[in-house]
Protein backbone atom coordinates (compact mmCIF):
# COMPACT_ATOMS: atom_id res chain seq x y z
CA UNK A 1 0.00 0.00 0.00
CA UNK A 2 1.24 3.43 -0.86
CA UNK A 3 2.26 6.05 1.63
CA UNK A 4 1.14 9.63 1.24
CA UNK A 5 4.40 11.33 0.48
CA UNK A 6 4.65 10.37 -3.11
CA UNK A 7 3.63 13.58 -4.78
CA UNK A 8 6.59 15.57 -3.56
CA UNK A 9 8.70 14.93 -6.60
CA UNK A 10 8.77 17.77 -9.06
CA UNK A 11 7.63 16.88 -12.52
CA UNK A 12 10.51 16.41 -14.92
CA UNK A 13 10.72 17.28 -18.54
CA UNK A 14 11.38 14.43 -20.91
CA UNK A 15 14.89 15.42 -21.94
CA UNK A 16 16.57 15.21 -18.51
CA UNK A 17 16.85 18.12 -16.05
CA UNK A 18 17.98 21.44 -17.45
CA UNK A 19 20.70 23.53 -15.81
CA UNK A 20 18.25 25.80 -13.97
CA UNK A 21 16.35 22.76 -12.64
CA UNK A 22 19.58 21.19 -11.46
CA UNK A 23 20.52 24.36 -9.60
CA UNK A 24 17.11 24.80 -8.00
CA UNK A 25 17.22 21.23 -6.73
CA UNK A 26 20.57 21.89 -5.06
CA UNK A 27 20.10 25.07 -3.05
CA UNK A 28 23.53 24.68 -1.40
CA UNK A 29 25.26 24.62 -4.76
CA UNK A 30 23.27 27.65 -5.83
CA UNK A 31 24.27 29.46 -2.64
CA UNK A 32 27.92 28.53 -3.11
CA UNK A 33 28.00 29.90 -6.64
CA UNK A 34 26.23 33.14 -5.71
CA UNK A 35 28.56 33.57 -2.72
CA UNK A 36 31.67 33.21 -4.83
CA UNK A 37 30.27 35.73 -7.31
CA UNK A 38 29.50 38.10 -4.45
CA UNK A 39 33.07 37.83 -3.15
CA UNK A 40 34.54 38.48 -6.59
CA UNK A 41 32.32 41.52 -7.19
CA UNK A 42 33.07 42.81 -3.69
CA UNK A 43 36.83 42.39 -4.09
CA UNK A 44 36.82 43.98 -7.52
CA UNK A 45 34.64 46.93 -6.45
CA UNK A 46 36.80 47.73 -3.42
CA UNK A 47 39.97 47.60 -5.51
CA UNK A 48 38.58 49.49 -8.47
CA UNK A 49 37.27 52.42 -6.42
CA UNK A 50 40.25 52.27 -4.08
CA UNK A 51 38.05 52.14 -0.99
CA UNK A 52 40.05 52.50 2.20
CA UNK A 53 40.22 49.41 4.44
CA UNK A 54 39.05 51.60 7.26
CA UNK A 55 35.77 52.29 5.43
CA UNK A 56 35.11 48.93 3.80
CA UNK A 57 37.72 46.16 3.63
CA UNK A 58 38.07 43.78 0.72
CA UNK A 59 37.25 40.09 1.34
CA UNK A 60 40.91 39.18 0.84
CA UNK A 61 41.86 41.50 3.71
CA UNK A 62 39.14 40.05 5.93
CA UNK A 63 40.31 36.54 5.11
CA UNK A 64 43.90 37.49 5.98
CA UNK A 65 42.85 39.01 9.31
CA UNK A 66 40.80 35.90 10.03
CA UNK A 67 43.68 33.53 9.23
CA UNK A 68 46.12 35.55 11.28
CA UNK A 69 43.82 35.50 14.29
CA UNK A 70 43.00 31.83 13.95
CA UNK A 71 46.42 30.43 13.12
CA UNK A 72 49.10 32.92 14.15
CA UNK A 73 47.76 34.19 17.43
CA UNK A 74 47.93 37.80 16.34
CA UNK A 75 44.51 39.35 16.31
CA UNK A 76 45.04 43.05 15.75
CA UNK A 77 46.19 44.38 12.43
CA UNK A 78 46.89 47.59 14.31
CA UNK A 79 46.03 49.87 11.45
CA UNK A 80 48.41 52.83 11.68
CA UNK A 81 49.98 51.25 14.73
CA UNK A 82 46.89 51.76 16.91
CA UNK A 83 47.61 51.28 20.57
CA UNK A 84 46.77 47.90 22.04
CA UNK A 85 45.86 49.57 25.30
CA UNK A 86 43.96 46.67 26.78
CA UNK A 87 46.54 44.09 25.83
CA UNK A 88 43.98 41.83 24.27
CA UNK A 89 45.28 41.91 20.73
CA UNK A 90 47.91 39.37 21.55
CA UNK A 91 45.55 36.62 22.60
CA UNK A 92 44.25 34.24 19.99
CA UNK A 93 40.70 34.31 18.67
CA UNK A 94 40.10 31.05 20.45
CA UNK A 95 40.22 32.59 23.90
CA UNK A 96 37.61 35.13 22.88
CA UNK A 97 35.50 32.61 21.03
CA UNK A 98 35.48 30.13 23.89
CA UNK A 99 34.46 32.86 26.35
CA UNK A 100 31.57 34.12 24.29
CA UNK A 101 30.50 30.61 23.36
CA UNK A 102 30.56 29.53 27.00
CA UNK A 103 28.45 32.52 28.05
CA UNK A 104 25.96 32.06 25.20
CA UNK A 105 25.55 28.31 25.68
CA UNK A 106 25.20 28.53 29.46
CA UNK A 107 22.76 31.40 29.06
CA UNK A 108 20.82 29.46 26.47
CA UNK A 109 20.40 26.45 28.75
CA UNK A 110 19.57 28.51 31.79
CA UNK A 111 17.18 30.93 30.11
CA UNK A 112 15.37 28.49 27.88
CA UNK A 113 14.84 25.90 30.58
CA UNK A 114 13.49 28.50 32.99
CA UNK A 115 11.24 29.76 30.18
CA UNK A 116 10.09 26.22 29.44
CA UNK A 117 9.48 25.49 33.12
CA UNK A 118 7.56 28.69 33.68
CA UNK A 119 5.50 28.04 30.53
CA UNK A 120 4.57 24.61 31.88
CA UNK A 121 3.75 26.08 35.30
CA UNK A 122 1.54 28.78 33.80
CA UNK A 123 -0.47 26.18 31.94
CA UNK A 124 -0.99 24.14 35.09
CA UNK A 125 -2.38 27.02 37.06
CA UNK A 126 -4.43 29.94 35.78
CA UNK A 127 -3.64 31.66 39.08
CA UNK A 128 0.10 31.58 38.58
CA UNK A 129 -0.32 32.80 35.03
CA UNK A 130 -2.67 35.64 36.00
CA UNK A 131 -0.38 36.88 38.75
CA UNK A 132 3.06 36.51 37.16
CA UNK A 133 2.40 37.02 33.44
CA UNK A 134 1.93 40.84 33.54
CA UNK A 135 5.35 41.24 35.17
CA UNK A 136 6.95 38.99 32.60
CA UNK A 137 5.42 40.92 29.71
CA UNK A 138 6.33 44.28 31.23
CA UNK A 139 9.88 43.05 31.74
CA UNK A 140 10.05 41.76 28.21
CA UNK A 141 9.07 45.12 26.73
CA UNK A 142 12.14 46.72 28.35
CA UNK A 143 15.06 47.11 25.93
CA UNK A 144 17.62 44.59 27.13
CA UNK A 145 20.43 47.03 26.48
CA UNK A 146 18.95 49.26 29.18
CA UNK A 147 19.06 46.43 31.72
CA UNK A 148 22.60 45.35 30.87
CA UNK A 149 24.40 47.93 33.07
CA UNK A 150 22.26 46.80 36.03
CA UNK A 151 23.32 43.23 35.47
CA UNK A 152 26.95 44.35 35.59
CA UNK A 153 26.30 46.02 38.94
CA UNK A 154 24.45 43.03 40.34
CA UNK A 155 26.51 40.18 38.98
CA UNK A 156 29.89 41.76 38.34
CA UNK A 157 32.13 42.09 35.31
CA UNK A 158 32.90 38.39 35.08
CA UNK A 159 31.05 35.76 33.05
CA UNK A 160 28.13 35.53 35.47
CA UNK A 161 26.52 38.77 34.28
CA UNK A 162 26.91 37.74 30.63
CA UNK A 163 25.36 34.35 31.24
CA UNK A 164 22.41 35.96 32.97
CA UNK A 165 21.93 38.45 30.14
CA UNK A 166 22.10 35.70 27.54
CA UNK A 167 19.63 33.73 29.68
CA UNK A 168 17.32 36.69 29.92
CA UNK A 169 16.96 37.06 26.15
CA UNK A 170 16.70 33.29 25.63
CA UNK A 171 13.95 33.02 28.23
CA UNK A 172 11.05 34.73 26.53
CA UNK A 173 10.84 32.78 23.23
CA UNK A 174 10.64 29.57 25.24
CA UNK A 175 8.00 30.88 27.60
CA UNK A 176 5.75 32.11 24.80
CA UNK A 177 6.24 29.12 22.53
CA UNK A 178 5.65 26.64 25.34
CA UNK A 179 2.41 28.37 26.24
CA UNK A 180 1.21 28.58 22.64
CA UNK A 181 2.24 24.96 22.09
CA UNK A 182 0.38 23.66 25.12
CA UNK A 183 -2.73 25.52 24.01
CA UNK A 184 -2.46 24.13 20.48
CA UNK A 185 -4.18 20.81 21.16
CA UNK A 186 -7.15 20.35 18.82
CA UNK A 187 -10.65 19.99 20.25
CA UNK A 188 -10.82 16.49 18.78
CA UNK A 189 -7.64 15.48 20.59
CA UNK A 190 -9.03 16.76 23.87
CA UNK A 191 -12.33 14.98 23.20
CA UNK A 192 -10.45 11.77 22.44
CA UNK A 193 -8.61 11.92 25.76
CA UNK A 194 -11.76 12.93 27.63
CA UNK A 195 -13.74 10.08 26.09
CA UNK A 196 -11.21 7.73 27.70
CA UNK A 197 -11.57 9.52 31.05
CA UNK A 198 -7.88 10.42 30.96
CA UNK A 199 -6.55 12.05 34.11
CA UNK A 200 -5.07 15.52 33.91
CA UNK A 201 -1.63 13.99 34.21
CA UNK A 202 -2.27 11.55 31.35
CA UNK A 203 -3.84 14.32 29.28
CA UNK A 204 -0.69 16.36 29.76
CA UNK A 205 2.03 13.78 29.23
CA UNK A 206 0.38 11.65 26.57
CA UNK A 207 -1.12 14.43 24.50
CA UNK A 208 -0.55 18.07 25.43
CA UNK A 209 3.20 18.06 26.00
CA UNK A 210 4.28 16.06 22.94
CA UNK A 211 1.87 18.20 20.94
CA UNK A 212 3.70 21.31 22.15
CA UNK A 213 7.16 19.99 21.23
CA UNK A 214 7.29 21.46 17.70
CA UNK A 215 6.53 24.87 19.21
CA UNK A 216 9.06 24.38 22.00
CA UNK A 217 11.77 23.50 19.50
CA UNK A 218 10.88 26.56 17.43
CA UNK A 219 11.47 28.47 20.68
CA UNK A 220 14.89 26.79 21.13
CA UNK A 221 15.83 27.83 17.60
CA UNK A 222 15.10 31.46 18.35
CA UNK A 223 16.60 31.35 21.84
CA UNK A 224 19.92 29.94 20.69
CA UNK A 225 20.46 32.88 18.35
CA UNK A 226 19.26 35.36 20.96
CA UNK A 227 21.60 33.98 23.59
CA UNK A 228 24.62 34.82 21.46
CA UNK A 229 23.27 38.33 21.12
CA UNK A 230 22.82 38.54 24.89
CA UNK A 231 26.38 37.43 25.53
CA UNK A 232 27.83 40.03 23.11
CA UNK A 233 25.60 42.68 24.63
CA UNK A 234 26.92 41.87 28.08
CA UNK A 235 30.50 42.08 26.88
CA UNK A 236 29.88 45.44 25.25
CA UNK A 237 28.77 46.86 28.57
CA UNK A 238 31.72 45.51 30.48
CA UNK A 239 34.02 42.57 29.89
CA UNK A 240 35.66 40.49 32.56
CA UNK A 241 39.10 38.92 32.87
CA UNK A 242 39.97 35.88 30.87
CA UNK A 243 38.90 32.75 32.69
CA UNK A 244 41.39 30.39 31.22
CA UNK A 245 44.90 31.48 30.38
CA UNK A 246 44.77 34.50 28.13
CA UNK A 247 46.00 37.87 29.16
CA UNK A 248 43.69 40.79 29.83
CA UNK A 249 40.02 40.67 29.00
CA UNK A 250 38.21 38.05 26.98
CA UNK A 251 35.14 37.88 24.80
CA UNK A 252 34.35 38.60 21.14
CA UNK A 253 32.19 41.53 22.21
CA UNK A 254 35.05 43.34 23.94
CA UNK A 255 37.37 42.46 21.07
CA UNK A 256 34.84 44.01 18.70
CA UNK A 257 34.81 47.19 20.82
CA UNK A 258 38.59 47.23 20.84
CA UNK A 259 38.80 46.85 17.07
CA UNK A 260 36.36 49.71 16.72
CA UNK A 261 38.45 51.94 19.04
CA UNK A 262 41.52 51.21 16.98
CA UNK A 263 39.65 51.75 13.69
CA UNK A 264 40.41 48.18 12.62
CA UNK A 265 37.45 47.64 10.28
CA UNK A 266 39.08 44.60 8.70
CA UNK A 267 39.38 42.95 12.11
CA UNK A 268 35.76 43.87 12.87
CA UNK A 269 34.66 42.10 9.72
CA UNK A 270 36.71 39.06 10.66
CA UNK A 271 34.93 38.90 14.00
CA UNK A 272 31.55 39.33 12.36
CA UNK A 273 32.39 36.33 10.18
CA UNK A 274 33.26 34.34 13.31
CA UNK A 275 30.06 35.43 15.07
CA UNK A 276 27.86 34.48 12.16
CA UNK A 277 29.59 31.09 11.96
CA UNK A 278 28.99 30.59 15.68
CA UNK A 279 25.33 31.59 15.34
CA UNK A 280 24.84 29.27 12.39
CA UNK A 281 26.66 26.45 14.14
CA UNK A 282 24.60 26.72 17.32
CA UNK A 283 21.42 26.94 15.28
CA UNK A 284 22.41 23.85 13.32
CA UNK A 285 22.99 21.89 16.53
CA UNK A 286 19.47 22.77 17.70
CA UNK A 287 18.02 21.85 14.31
CA UNK A 288 19.86 18.54 14.42
CA UNK A 289 18.42 17.66 17.83
CA UNK A 290 15.01 18.86 16.65
CA UNK A 291 15.11 16.55 13.62
CA UNK A 292 15.97 13.61 15.88
CA UNK A 293 13.25 14.34 18.43
CA UNK A 294 10.53 15.54 16.07
CA UNK A 295 10.94 12.92 13.35
CA UNK A 296 7.18 12.48 13.45
CA UNK A 297 6.25 16.10 12.85
CA UNK A 298 5.31 17.31 9.40
CA UNK A 299 7.97 19.66 7.99
CA UNK A 300 6.19 22.92 8.66
CA UNK A 301 8.07 25.82 10.08
CA UNK A 302 6.48 26.77 13.36
CA UNK A 303 9.06 29.44 14.12
CA UNK A 304 7.37 32.52 15.48
CA UNK A 305 8.70 35.91 14.45
CA UNK A 306 11.76 36.68 16.50
CA UNK B 1 -37.72 2.25 27.75
CA UNK B 2 -35.78 -0.96 27.49
CA UNK B 3 -33.60 -0.35 24.44
CA UNK B 4 -29.87 -0.88 24.72
CA UNK B 5 -29.45 2.79 24.11
CA UNK B 6 -32.50 4.87 24.70
CA UNK B 7 -33.00 8.56 24.24
CA UNK B 8 -36.20 10.35 25.08
CA UNK B 9 -37.30 13.98 24.88
CA UNK B 10 -33.70 15.02 24.52
CA UNK B 11 -33.16 18.77 24.15
CA UNK B 12 -29.96 20.70 23.71
CA UNK B 13 -29.71 24.47 23.75
CA UNK B 14 -26.65 26.62 23.25
CA UNK B 15 -26.29 30.21 24.31
CA UNK B 16 -24.24 32.03 21.71
CA UNK B 17 -21.74 34.79 22.40
CA UNK B 18 -24.43 37.34 21.50
CA UNK B 19 -26.70 35.76 24.13
CA UNK B 20 -29.08 34.18 21.68
CA UNK B 21 -30.46 30.76 22.48
CA UNK B 22 -29.94 28.21 19.73
CA UNK B 23 -31.94 24.99 19.74
CA UNK B 24 -29.37 22.49 18.58
CA UNK B 25 -31.57 19.48 19.25
CA UNK B 26 -35.24 19.19 20.12
CA UNK B 27 -37.66 16.31 20.80
CA UNK B 28 -35.13 13.60 20.10
CA UNK B 29 -36.58 10.14 20.76
CA UNK B 30 -35.16 6.79 19.67
CA UNK B 31 -34.07 3.41 20.91
CA UNK B 32 -31.24 1.29 19.66
CA UNK B 33 -31.12 -2.48 20.13
CA UNK B 34 -27.93 -4.27 21.13
CA UNK B 35 -25.75 -5.04 18.13
CA UNK B 36 -27.72 -2.77 15.87
CA UNK B 37 -26.08 -0.56 13.23
CA UNK B 38 -27.74 2.84 13.22
CA UNK B 39 -26.88 5.41 10.57
CA UNK B 40 -27.66 9.05 11.08
CA UNK B 41 -27.95 11.25 8.03
CA UNK B 42 -28.68 14.93 7.75
CA UNK B 43 -27.27 18.17 6.46
CA UNK B 44 -24.72 20.30 8.29
CA UNK B 45 -26.12 22.03 11.31
CA UNK B 46 -28.79 19.45 12.09
CA UNK B 47 -27.14 18.66 15.39
CA UNK B 48 -26.01 15.12 14.61
CA UNK B 49 -22.51 15.66 15.97
CA UNK B 50 -23.98 17.27 19.08
CA UNK B 51 -26.16 14.18 19.53
CA UNK B 52 -23.09 11.92 19.22
CA UNK B 53 -21.17 13.96 21.78
CA UNK B 54 -24.05 13.73 24.22
CA UNK B 55 -24.18 9.94 23.73
CA UNK B 56 -20.42 9.83 24.25
CA UNK B 57 -20.73 11.79 27.48
CA UNK B 58 -18.59 14.61 26.11
CA UNK B 59 -21.38 17.17 26.15
CA UNK B 60 -24.14 17.79 28.69
CA UNK B 61 -27.76 17.71 27.55
CA UNK B 62 -30.20 20.47 28.43
CA UNK B 63 -33.13 18.20 29.27
CA UNK B 64 -34.55 14.75 28.59
CA UNK B 65 -33.09 11.35 29.31
CA UNK B 66 -30.35 9.41 27.67
CA UNK B 67 -29.25 5.98 28.83
CA UNK B 68 -27.04 3.08 27.89
CA UNK B 69 -27.71 -0.38 29.33
CA UNK B 70 -30.26 1.25 31.65
CA UNK B 71 -27.72 3.57 33.25
CA UNK B 72 -27.92 7.27 32.47
CA UNK B 73 -25.11 8.74 30.35
CA UNK B 74 -23.65 11.56 32.40
CA UNK B 75 -19.99 11.47 31.38
CA UNK B 76 -17.46 9.57 29.29
CA UNK B 77 -17.57 5.83 29.86
CA UNK B 78 -15.30 2.93 29.11
CA UNK B 79 -17.87 0.85 27.26
CA UNK B 80 -18.01 3.39 24.44
CA UNK B 81 -15.46 3.93 21.67
CA UNK B 82 -15.46 7.05 19.52
CA UNK B 83 -14.18 7.55 15.97
CA UNK B 84 -13.93 11.17 14.88
CA UNK B 85 -14.08 12.69 11.42
CA UNK B 86 -10.33 13.23 11.50
CA UNK B 87 -8.38 10.19 12.60
CA UNK B 88 -6.96 12.21 15.54
CA UNK B 89 -3.93 9.94 15.71
CA UNK B 90 -1.14 11.08 18.00
CA UNK B 91 1.62 11.91 15.52
CA UNK B 92 4.45 10.75 17.78
CA UNK B 93 2.98 7.27 18.13
CA UNK B 94 3.16 4.49 15.56
CA UNK B 95 0.23 2.34 14.48
CA UNK B 96 0.64 -0.11 17.35
CA UNK B 97 1.15 2.61 19.96
CA UNK B 98 -1.84 4.59 18.72
CA UNK B 99 -3.95 1.45 18.82
CA UNK B 100 -2.83 0.81 22.39
CA UNK B 101 -3.52 4.35 23.65
CA UNK B 102 -6.94 3.62 25.23
CA UNK B 103 -5.55 0.48 26.87
CA UNK B 104 -2.73 2.53 28.41
CA UNK B 105 -5.02 5.26 29.65
CA UNK B 106 -7.56 2.84 31.06
CA UNK B 107 -4.73 0.89 32.68
CA UNK B 108 -5.60 -2.41 31.01
CA UNK B 109 -3.26 -5.37 31.22
CA UNK B 110 -0.87 -5.11 28.28
CA UNK B 111 -0.47 -8.91 28.23
CA UNK B 112 -4.10 -9.23 27.21
CA UNK B 113 -4.48 -6.14 25.06
CA UNK B 114 -1.28 -6.47 23.02
CA UNK B 115 -2.36 -9.69 21.27
CA UNK B 116 -5.75 -8.08 20.73
CA UNK B 117 -4.06 -5.05 19.17
CA UNK B 118 -2.22 -7.31 16.76
CA UNK B 119 -5.46 -9.11 15.90
CA UNK B 120 -7.17 -5.81 15.19
CA UNK B 121 -4.24 -4.62 13.07
CA UNK B 122 -4.61 -7.83 11.07
CA UNK B 123 -8.37 -7.36 10.87
CA UNK B 124 -8.03 -4.01 9.07
CA UNK B 125 -5.05 -5.04 6.95
CA UNK B 126 -2.42 -2.89 8.64
CA UNK B 127 -0.04 -5.80 9.14
CA UNK B 128 3.53 -4.78 8.45
CA UNK B 129 2.71 -1.17 9.29
CA UNK B 130 2.78 -1.58 13.08
CA UNK B 131 5.84 0.63 13.47
CA UNK B 132 4.84 3.24 10.91
CA UNK B 133 3.95 6.74 12.07
CA UNK B 134 0.86 8.66 10.92
CA UNK B 135 2.85 10.79 8.46
CA UNK B 136 3.88 7.58 6.71
CA UNK B 137 0.30 6.35 6.25
CA UNK B 138 -2.37 7.10 3.66
CA UNK B 139 -5.67 8.71 4.66
CA UNK B 140 -7.54 5.40 4.59
CA UNK B 141 -4.87 3.68 6.69
CA UNK B 142 -5.00 6.44 9.28
CA UNK B 143 -8.75 6.12 9.59
CA UNK B 144 -8.44 2.33 9.90
CA UNK B 145 -5.94 2.92 12.69
CA UNK B 146 -8.44 5.24 14.38
CA UNK B 147 -11.19 2.62 14.12
CA UNK B 148 -9.17 -0.14 15.75
CA UNK B 149 -8.06 2.29 18.45
CA UNK B 150 -11.75 2.74 19.28
CA UNK B 151 -12.10 -1.05 19.46
CA UNK B 152 -9.03 -1.98 21.52
CA UNK B 153 -10.74 -1.80 24.91
CA UNK B 154 -13.61 -3.88 23.52
CA UNK B 155 -16.39 -1.32 24.06
CA UNK B 156 -20.01 -2.36 23.51
CA UNK B 157 -20.84 0.77 21.59
CA UNK B 158 -19.01 2.45 18.72
CA UNK B 159 -19.85 6.09 18.02
CA UNK B 160 -18.64 7.27 14.63
CA UNK B 161 -18.79 10.91 13.57
CA UNK B 162 -18.48 11.04 9.77
CA UNK B 163 -15.37 8.89 9.91
CA UNK B 164 -14.99 8.66 6.12
CA UNK B 165 -15.92 12.25 5.30
CA UNK B 166 -12.38 13.25 4.42
CA UNK B 167 -11.63 10.25 2.19
CA UNK B 168 -11.88 10.09 -1.58
CA UNK B 169 -14.91 8.31 -3.04
CA UNK B 170 -13.21 5.01 -3.86
CA UNK B 171 -11.36 4.67 -0.56
CA UNK B 172 -14.63 5.52 1.09
CA UNK B 173 -16.48 2.64 -0.59
CA UNK B 174 -13.73 0.27 0.45
CA UNK B 175 -13.92 1.52 4.02
CA UNK B 176 -17.68 0.99 3.98
CA UNK B 177 -17.19 -2.64 3.03
CA UNK B 178 -14.51 -2.99 5.66
CA UNK B 179 -16.61 -1.41 8.38
CA UNK B 180 -19.47 -3.76 7.55
CA UNK B 181 -17.09 -6.69 7.86
CA UNK B 182 -15.69 -5.47 11.17
CA UNK B 183 -19.20 -4.93 12.47
CA UNK B 184 -20.36 -8.39 11.34
CA UNK B 185 -17.38 -9.92 13.13
CA UNK B 186 -17.51 -7.90 16.32
CA UNK B 187 -21.26 -7.29 16.65
CA UNK B 188 -20.86 -3.91 18.30
CA UNK B 189 -23.73 -1.48 18.58
CA UNK B 190 -22.82 1.26 16.11
CA UNK B 191 -24.06 4.84 15.90
CA UNK B 192 -22.75 6.09 12.59
CA UNK B 193 -23.07 9.69 11.42
CA UNK B 194 -22.69 10.56 7.76
CA UNK B 195 -23.42 13.20 5.15
CA UNK B 196 -23.88 10.60 2.49
CA UNK B 197 -27.33 9.07 1.93
CA UNK B 198 -26.04 5.97 0.06
CA UNK B 199 -23.47 5.35 2.80
CA UNK B 200 -26.16 5.61 5.47
CA UNK B 201 -28.41 3.11 3.70
CA UNK B 202 -25.57 0.78 2.74
CA UNK B 203 -24.35 0.40 6.31
CA UNK B 204 -27.41 0.87 8.49
CA UNK B 205 -29.99 -1.50 9.90
CA UNK B 206 -31.98 1.65 10.37
CA UNK B 207 -31.36 5.22 9.24
CA UNK B 208 -32.21 8.18 11.41
CA UNK B 209 -32.98 11.12 9.13
CA UNK B 210 -32.42 14.49 10.77
CA UNK B 211 -33.33 18.01 9.70
CA UNK B 212 -31.91 21.28 11.00
CA UNK B 213 -33.13 24.47 12.69
CA UNK B 214 -33.94 23.12 15.17
CA UNK B 215 -32.19 19.75 14.89
CA UNK B 216 -34.78 17.01 15.13
CA UNK B 217 -35.56 13.56 13.82
CA UNK B 218 -37.68 13.65 10.71
CA UNK B 219 -38.06 9.90 10.33
CA UNK B 220 -36.40 6.61 11.21
CA UNK B 221 -36.25 4.28 8.23
CA UNK B 222 -35.65 0.54 8.44
CA UNK B 223 -33.31 -0.89 5.82
CA UNK B 224 -34.42 -4.43 5.08
CA UNK B 225 -31.59 -5.44 2.83
CA UNK B 226 -29.86 -8.75 3.72
CA UNK B 227 -26.21 -8.86 4.78
CA UNK B 228 -23.47 -8.93 3.86
CA UNK B 229 -24.21 -6.18 1.41
CA UNK B 230 -21.85 -5.64 -1.51
CA UNK B 231 -21.20 -2.65 -3.71
CA UNK B 232 -23.64 -4.06 -6.26
CA UNK B 233 -26.33 -3.77 -3.60
CA UNK B 234 -26.29 -0.07 -4.38
CA UNK B 235 -27.92 -0.85 -7.73
CA UNK B 236 -30.76 -2.88 -6.16
CA UNK B 237 -34.26 -1.56 -6.52
CA UNK B 238 -34.88 -1.41 -2.78
CA UNK B 239 -31.61 0.46 -2.20
CA UNK B 240 -32.44 3.06 -4.83
CA UNK B 241 -35.95 3.40 -3.46
CA UNK B 242 -34.73 3.97 0.10
CA UNK B 243 -32.11 6.54 -0.87
CA UNK B 244 -34.72 8.35 -2.96
CA UNK B 245 -37.12 8.35 -0.04
CA UNK B 246 -34.52 9.84 2.29
CA UNK B 247 -33.55 12.39 -0.30
CA UNK B 248 -37.20 13.44 -0.62
CA UNK B 249 -37.50 13.73 3.14
CA UNK B 250 -34.52 16.07 3.28
CA UNK B 251 -35.72 18.17 0.35
CA UNK B 252 -39.36 18.35 1.46
CA UNK B 253 -38.21 19.61 4.82
CA UNK B 254 -36.47 22.37 2.91
CA UNK B 255 -33.21 21.69 4.64
CA UNK B 256 -31.16 21.16 1.51
CA UNK B 257 -30.84 24.14 -0.73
Amino acid sequence: MATTDQNNEAPRSAGGPSLSETLLQRPYLLFGISFVILLIVWEWTVNYFEVDDFIFPAPSGVATALMRGLFFYDVGSGVGGAADFMGLMKTSFYNHISHTLFEAVMGFFMGSFIGLGLGLAFMQSKWVEAIIMPYVVAFQTLPKLAIAPLFIIWFGYEVKSKIFLAGLVAFFPLLVNTMVGLKSAATDQIDLMRSLSASRWQMFWKMQFPNALPFIFAGFEIAVVFSLLGAILGEFVGAGQCMWGGRGQCGLGILLMQMSFSSDTTGTFAILVILSCMGLGMHQVVRFVKKKVLFWAPETDKTMGA
Amino acid sequence: MNGYISVSNLEKEYVTASREIVHALTEINFEIAEGEFISVVGPSGCGKSTLLKILGGLLAKTSGTCSLKNTPIDGPRNDVGIVFQDPVLLLWRNVLQNTMLPAEILGLDAKKTLPRAHDLIKLVGLEGFEDKYPHELSGGMRQRNAIIRALIHDPNVLLMDEPFGALDAMTREQMNLELQRIWLESKKTVFFITHSIPEAVFLGDRVIVMTPRPGRISEIITVDIPRPRSLSTMGDEMFVELTQRIRNLLYVEGSLD
